[in-house]
Parts: structure tokens; C-alpha cells; sequence
């Protein structure tokens, strides 16, 4: 769902496995980044949050980060 | 058939009568008038052990469950079960079986075809046409995780059900209000025998987990999505079911997040199973597999009609390595609905449940089938379709076998259409 801010929009960010040790480390520095709404789920290192579109490139430069990409929107599959 | 209780060291099978509850006592009597010797597991009750053959009787009446088992089921059994049934007394009759412990699945030997005539009387068609109904697997001991819009957990054929739900969508109720999340868990998860109607439900013992991830207008982020999965594996959920979707394009590559959540299932003991998508307009445009099913880690699931032929709308493996793993019935699908409704609803979504259901049936059927082994047992029951493979992966989804059929004499089961020869 996209935030109440319009110019924030919803990201999906993939935390390299090797990191495991260091995602609170992590997280950490994706907020100080802008991240915000923050869910971390270890297990699959993924992290969920919202951030203003802007500030997207900052979250790709935290070391650690695999990748950060805009969520998608899913839907049931009837057609 | 021979009237001894044991040919050699092989104990002779006989017949299961079920009664209709309220009947059974008519259903006995007219047993007993037609000649039948029949003795109560009452009267065995205070007994140190109950003899097999119930002491020599030729029915053995099980009044608890409204079952009788015939031993003695020569030709002047066939005219009483026959009119029994037609004054609704018996519910269903079937052969007698053995069980065993599994070492590995085994699918029915029955043979597949289309069930474009097919008149669902008892079981759906979908059940039909992947043996579930022949199975004795219920999914007892299994956690089914349906990750989708919600479930009714009021429905009348779900009482006394082991049910959690958990709602992860945003600005949404607890509710079900598409009604897509209780068809899919209905046909998963639902009863032998409902309320009203055919058998529709596949695992109709597996503890049913419905995470709210899509949300009242039918629609979800990674966000709820991702975080319903992580709760079905906190649940210890060994499948979860996601009839969910985003369309992915020509050229496009798998959803490398998925990819990684769907190993880290897999290595926890979990199948993720999610609809292949409908964005095809069959024959002439086949879209490829959607997100997340396309994920080499997630198990993908085709669409298939009354035909057994792929769904008009069922996406295909366009984009290499983005293939079906599997097709199931996704067209014409009857299940639950809220408010005690039941309903009819296409789609991969429909298919996609189905499978899980089965999956839920192997994994109950012997430990080892956990994660990729669940996979594996999936894909290997799998029967042949004449499709390519881009459509139907490795073909029909098809219920295992926990049984061995041991009774050599099916005539009964010919003449009176319950079973295959």
C-alpha cells in the first residue's frame, strides 16, 4: 500500500546473506538513510519499509544492501 | 469369493458400508432381515481383545462411526446396499483395504480423462479427476498456510476445525469480504463431507493458517506478502498456498527476493506453492509465469478446464527458466464462500489450492516429505498430460495413495459405478 506521504513510496530491500551477522547493523544505517515503517525479517534477510523516492540511491549505497526495489502489488489470480 | 476368513496367510477383505446417521439403526436391521449375522463392537467392549472376524459374524457394526463392514458379501448383498442407498439408509460403499506404513507415494493407477460430462454428485470434479477422493490422507497433522484475502472462519463446514488467522494487510478488515481467500482455502483445507453439496475440500484434517495478505480490495504489497510468509514459517506451516500474483512480462527475470524466500522455505521444511497467472487469451497470446511463482524456488501451477486441457487464461513458461511445475483443476472450481454460501470461480488461484491440499496429503503420509522432498513427491505423482510442458509443467496434479487394495473382487464396484475396475 503506498503511504500517506505521497512523495514516499514502499520499498522491498534484499540484505546480502554473508551479512547475517550484521543486519541490526544494517537496518540501522537504512534508517539513519531515510528508511522508515521498518519490518525486518531476518530468516529471509529482506527488509520492508518506506522512503521518499529521493532517497533510494542513499539505501543502495548501505553497505550490506543486495538490492532495493519499489514494491510490487499483488492480486488474486482470477481471471 | 471363498467364505473363509483368510485365504492362505492374506486376510480376505470385505465390504465398508457407511450409513446415513440418522439410518444406521434401519440400515443394521435391514442387514440382519436379509439374513446377515451382525455383531456390534458393543458387545466387544468390556472383551480383552476384539477377535478380527468379530467371532465368526458377517458384519461387523461399528455404531459410534455408523459403519459396517460386510465379510460376507455374496450376490444377495448387492440388491439390499442397492435399495439402501436409494432410500438414502447408506451413504457410500467401498472395498475393504490394508494399510501400510509409506515409504514412498504412490498415485492411483486409475486411469485420467476428461471429466467434460462429469455430474459433481459427490465430490467436485477437480477432486475427481486427481484421485483425491480415492485417498485415505486427510492432511491430519499437517499445517496448511493460505496466504490470501482472509477466511471465514464461521463458515458452517469449518466447526471444530484447528484455524488461526493473522490479518497483515493495510487498511483492511479481518474479514473476508472478496470471498477469494475462503474458496481457496475450501478446496485445500475443506471438509469430507460438507454441509451442502460434493466434497470440495482436499486435507480436510490439516490445521488451517489464513494470513490476511491481500487486502478488502483484493490487493497486496511484498510487504503483507512477505510478512504472512514469515509468520507461516514461524507457524511451522510445512506448505504454504498463495494464490496470488503480479504480472511479469516477456523478458522480464525472476523476483530475486523470491528467490531467496523461497530456498530459505524450502530449507525450513516448507513448499511455497503460488498461481502461475492469468494474463493468457489462449491460443493466440500465452503471457509468461507471473511474480512470485516465478521463482525457481517457488512452485508454479497451471490452470486446467473440464478437457484437462490448459485454462484459456493460464500463463505458460514464456521466460526461460520460468517454467509451470504443475497444472491442477482452475476452471468451473465449486468451494466455499462466505456467509455459509458455496460458489463456482476460475483461475490459477484455483488451481493453486488444489495442489497445496495434495501437498498436505504426501506430507502427512511420511515425514521425509518436507521442503524439497515435498517438492519432489509433488512433481514425481505427477501424471501425464498432452501439453507441452511450457503449459502443464509435469502435468496433472494427482493424489497419492497410502492404501493397498487388496480385495480381488471388484464386481461390485462395476456394477454399481463406484470405482474403477
Amino acid at each position: 500500500m503506498p503511504d500517506d506521504t505521497s512523495d514516499k513510496v514502499d520499498v522491498t530491500i534484499r540484505i546480502e546473506t554473508a551479512q547475517a551477522g550484521r543486519l541490526d547493523e544494517i537496518v540501522r544505517a537504512l534508517v539513519a538513510s531515510g528508511l522508515d515503517r521498518v519490518e525486518s525479517h531476518a530468516r529471509f534477510m529482506i527488509v520492508n519499509g518506506c522512503v521518499s523516492a529521493g532517497s533510494l540511491d542513499a539505501l543502495r549505497k548501505v553497505k550490506g544492501v543486495a538490492s532495493v526495489r519499489k514494491d510490487e502489488t499483488y492480486r488474486t489470480q482470477t481471471p | 469369493m471363498a467364505d473363509s476368513d483368510h485365504a492362505g496367510d492374506v486376510p480376505r477383505l470385505g465390504t465398508v458400508v457407511r450409513f446415513t446417521p440418522q439410518a444406521a439403526g434401519t440400515g443394521v436391521r435391514k442387514l440382519e432381515s436379509g439374513g446377515f449375522r451382525v455383531a456390534s463392537s458393543r458387545d466387544f467392549r468390556n472383551a480383552a481383545a476384539v477377535p478380527n472376524n468379530f467371532g465368526g459374524a458377517d458384519v461387523q457394526y461399528f455404531e459410534r462411526f455408523g459403519i459396517a463392514i460386510v465379510r460376507h458379501d455374496g450376490a444377495r448383498l448387492a440388491p439390499l446396499v442397492e435399495q439402501a442407498m436409494r432410500e438414502r439408509v447408506v451413504t457410500s460403499v467401498r472395498p475393504e483395504v490394508v494399510y501400510r506404513a509409506l515409504s514412498e507415494v504412490r498415485r492411483s493407477e486409475a486411469p485420467v480423462t476428461s471429466l467434460a460430462q462429469f455430474e459433481e454428485t459427490s465430490v467436485t470434479w477437480g477432486l475427481e479427476v486427481t484421485k483425491v477422493a480415492l485417498s485415505t490422507l486427510s492432511g491430519a497433522g499437517i499445517k496448511v498456510a493460505v496466504l490470501d484475502t482472509g477466511f471465514d472462519k464461521d463458515h458452517q463446514d469449518f466447526r471444530g476445525r484447528s484455524i488461526t488467522r493473522k490479518l497483515f494487510a493495510s487498511h483492511s478488515s479481518e474479514d473476508d469480504t472478496q470471498g477469494h481467500g475462503t474458496h481457496c482455502v475450501g478446496t485445500a483445507c475443506g471438509p469430507q463431507r460438507p454441509t451442502s453439496g460434493p466434497r470440495y475440500g482436499i486435507a480436510y484434517e490439516a490445521a488451517i493458517y489464513a494470513g490476511k495478505v491481500l487486502g478488502d480490495d483484493g490487493n497486496g504489497t511484498d510487504r503483507s506478502v512477505i510478512a504472512g510468509m514469515d509468520w507461516a514459517l514461524d507457524q511451522g506451516c510445512q506448505i504454504i498456498s498463495m494464490s496470488l500474483g503480479s504480472a511479469a512480462e516477456v523478458g522480464d527475470q525472476p523476483n530475486a527476493d523470491f528467490e531467496q524466500i523461497g530456498r530459505v522455505c524450502l530449507d525450513g521444511g516448507s513448499v511455497v506453492i503460488a498461481a502461475a497467472g492469468n494474463e493468457s487469451s489462449r491460443p493466440g497470446n500465452i503471457a509468461p509465469v507471473g511474480s512470485p511463482a516465478n521463482a525457481t524456488t517457488i512452485m508454479a501451477v497451471a490452470a486446467l478446464d473440464r478437457a484437462l486441457a490448459p485454462a484459456s487464461f493460464s500463463c505458460g513458461g514464456i521466460n526461460p527458466g520460468q517454467d509451470v511445475d504443475i497444472a491442477a483443476p482452475g476452471v468451473d472450481v465449486l468451494s466455499s464462500l462466505p456467509g455459509n454460501r458455496y460458489g463456482r470461480k476460475n483461475g490459477t488461484s484455483m488451481a493453486t489450492p488444489h495442489v497445496s491440499g495434495v501437498a498436505a496429503l504426501i506430507a502427512q503420509s511420511d515425514v521425509k516429505f518436507r521442503g524439497r522432498a515435498l517438492w519432489e513427491g509433488l512433481l514425481e505423482l505427477a501424471g501425464p498430460l498432452p501439453h507441452p510442458a511450457r503449459d502443464v509443467g509435469k502435468g496433472l496434479l494427482l493424489a497419492p495413495h497410502q492404501v493397498v487394495v487388496a480385495s480381488a473382487d471388484r464386481r461390485w464396484w462395476q456394477v454399481f459405478g463406484f470405482g474403477r475396475a
